[in-house]
């Protein structure tokens, strides 16, 4: 299983997290949905899938936080029989950014991957660039990112 | 959001009180989760919980494959301290963080009353 | 002649025990081997030659072939297998439940098979201690108790004692329930320190 950045900065700390907590499959993404790095992922349309599902859910939960004027949920976690899976944010110089990590309940567990979490989120707000503004996403350019990136996490 | 039962609060004296026990918690075996605690100053009751969860589920799976059914009590020696550990049948794991040298057997007993306790 | 020069010579010891053996006097070549164990205390082939004489006459061929003197070394020959009867040798119960592994879960030496022992369980036991112990470790290490020296487990038909050796070796000892967790600690300590030896020897 390969581990894979668009953002390069995002790669050492995520490694380091798919080791300690045992995860599955995770992304690293922007809360739009826009993927930095990916681990265990085999197809492109998985990521692209995943990606947009995670984005939603964080955005449903934030939007049900604010019709009860409380702050944003700090994680979100599905078990099922045989795998979690576990959705947090991390706010970085880079913007506000969606940890999605799968795991699977026989390797790891909802406490390990909490616990490393919190690692995983200390070292991205380490490793966020300072001086980073957010691109502006257009239209145009949209379709020729998203390939881009897909390349990347891909290693075409 | 309701407060842990009194029970564990009773569950985690019992252990407590024994000479040598820096903490003591209730963690849930399946998610490696906090249910109660009672630790002295930095001990990190997430790690421990989700830790000892992690040890539990993989030694479980060890005294299967050796035939020897499922765990009742282990406990973890290391150079300066040691975690010891009684699952319940309720599913949740009665930890207790120590000193190196503490009575294991005195450790071991309350770990037992205190799973009667939670069970 | 080699006794009245060096009466505490072990290879004289162990000789006369070996000629005792082939004479068929049992008695007498457990004295002397038991002479040899004052004076090599670690010598696993006299343990071992000691307990297969203790064990009644019938176990005499195997104690001779234990002190006959060994064959010259053959060059370029692959490793023996290990028998855990050599690293164990004397050790109670040292023919079953015990197992010598590395980190990686590959056996080292020693053998498991379950409470009925009809089924050789060594491998898949291996496999789960590897995750056992790294696990071990890196608890210890995160909860800052320092390095992990052993895990001790009592489950409902036995009771097991996993140490950690040096170079990421790994002993575990097996035991019903009869023996109780105290004793299979001593057990565990005696077992280690044989292993220790071996694992000198072979470096």
């Amino acid at each position: 299983m390969t581990t894979r950045a668009v953002e390069a900065w995002t790669l050492e700390p995520l490694v380091k997290f798919v080791k300690e907590a045992g995860a599955r499959l995770v992304l690293v993404m922007t809360s739009a949905g826009q993927v930095l790095a990916q681990h265990g992922f085999s197809r492109a349309v998985d990521v692209m899938s995943a990606a947009a599902l995670g984005a939603a859910i964080m955005a449903s939960t934030e939007q049900i936080a604010r019709e009860l004027r409380q702050t944003p949920f700090a994680a979100l976690n599905h078990q099922g029989q045989r795998h979690g899976i576990f959705l947090a944010g991390v706010a970085t110089s880079r913007g506000r950014l969606v940890t999605l990590a799968v795991y699977d309940l026989d390797v790891s567990s909802l406490g390990l991957v909490q616990l490393f979490f919190e690692q995983l989120a200390a070292d991205l707000q380490a490793a966020s660039p300072k001086d980073s503004v957010p691109k502006q996403v257009l239209a145009a350019d949209f379709e020729r990112d998203l390939t881009d990136s897909l390349n990347t996490l891909f290693g075409r | 959001m309701s407060a842990a039962p009194a029970g564990y609060g009773q569950a985690l004296d019992l252990v407590t009180r024994v000479r040598g026990v820096r903490g003591a918690m209730l963690v849930s075996a399946d998610d490696g989760i906090v249910v109660a605690e009672q630790l002295m100053e930095g001990i990190k009751g997430a790690a421990v919980a989700a830790l000892a969860g992690s040890v539990a589920s993989r030694l479980g799976r060890a005294l299967e494959a050796a035939g020897l059914g499922a765990g009742v009590f282990w406990h973890l020696q290391a150079e300066q301290g040691a975690l010891l550990v009684v699952g319940a049948p309720s599913g949740i794991l009665v930890v207790a963080v120590a000193e190196p040298d503490v009575n294991v057997g005195l450790v071991r007993l309350e770990l037992l009353r205190a799973a009667e306790v939670v069970a | 002649m080699a006794r009245r020069i060096a009466p505490d010579h072990v290879g004289a010891l162990k000789g006369l025990a070996f000629l005792y053996f082939k004479v068929g006097d049992v008695q007498q070549a457990a004295v002397h081997l038991e002479a040899a164990q004052r004076v090599a205390p670690d010598d696993p082939g006299i343990a071992q030659a000691l307990a297969l004489a203790r064990g009644g006459s019938g176990q005499a061929a195997a104690a001779e072939q234990a002190l006959a003197p060994s064959p010259p070394p053959v060059a370029a020959s692959a490793p023996e297998p290990l028998e855990e009867k050599q690293v164990f040798a004397g050790l109670e119960g040292a023919h079953e439940g015990l197992l010598l592994l590395d980190a990686s879960g590959r056996v080292l030496g020693g053998a498991l098979k379950d409470p009925g022992g009809a089924r050789d369980v060594t491998d898949a036991v291996a496999a789960y201690l590897a995750g056992v112990s790294q696990e071990a470790a890196r608890t210890a290490k995160l909860l800052t108790l320092g390095g992990w020296t052993a895990l001790a487990a009592e489950g409902k038909q036995g009771h097991v004692h996993l140490t950690a050796l040096a170079g990421d070796v790994l002993l575990l000892v097996v035991r019903d329930r009869s023996v109780p967790m105290g004793r299979l600690a001593v057990i565990a300590q005696r077992a280690a320190g044989a292993a220790r030896r071996w694992l000198e020897q072979q470096r």
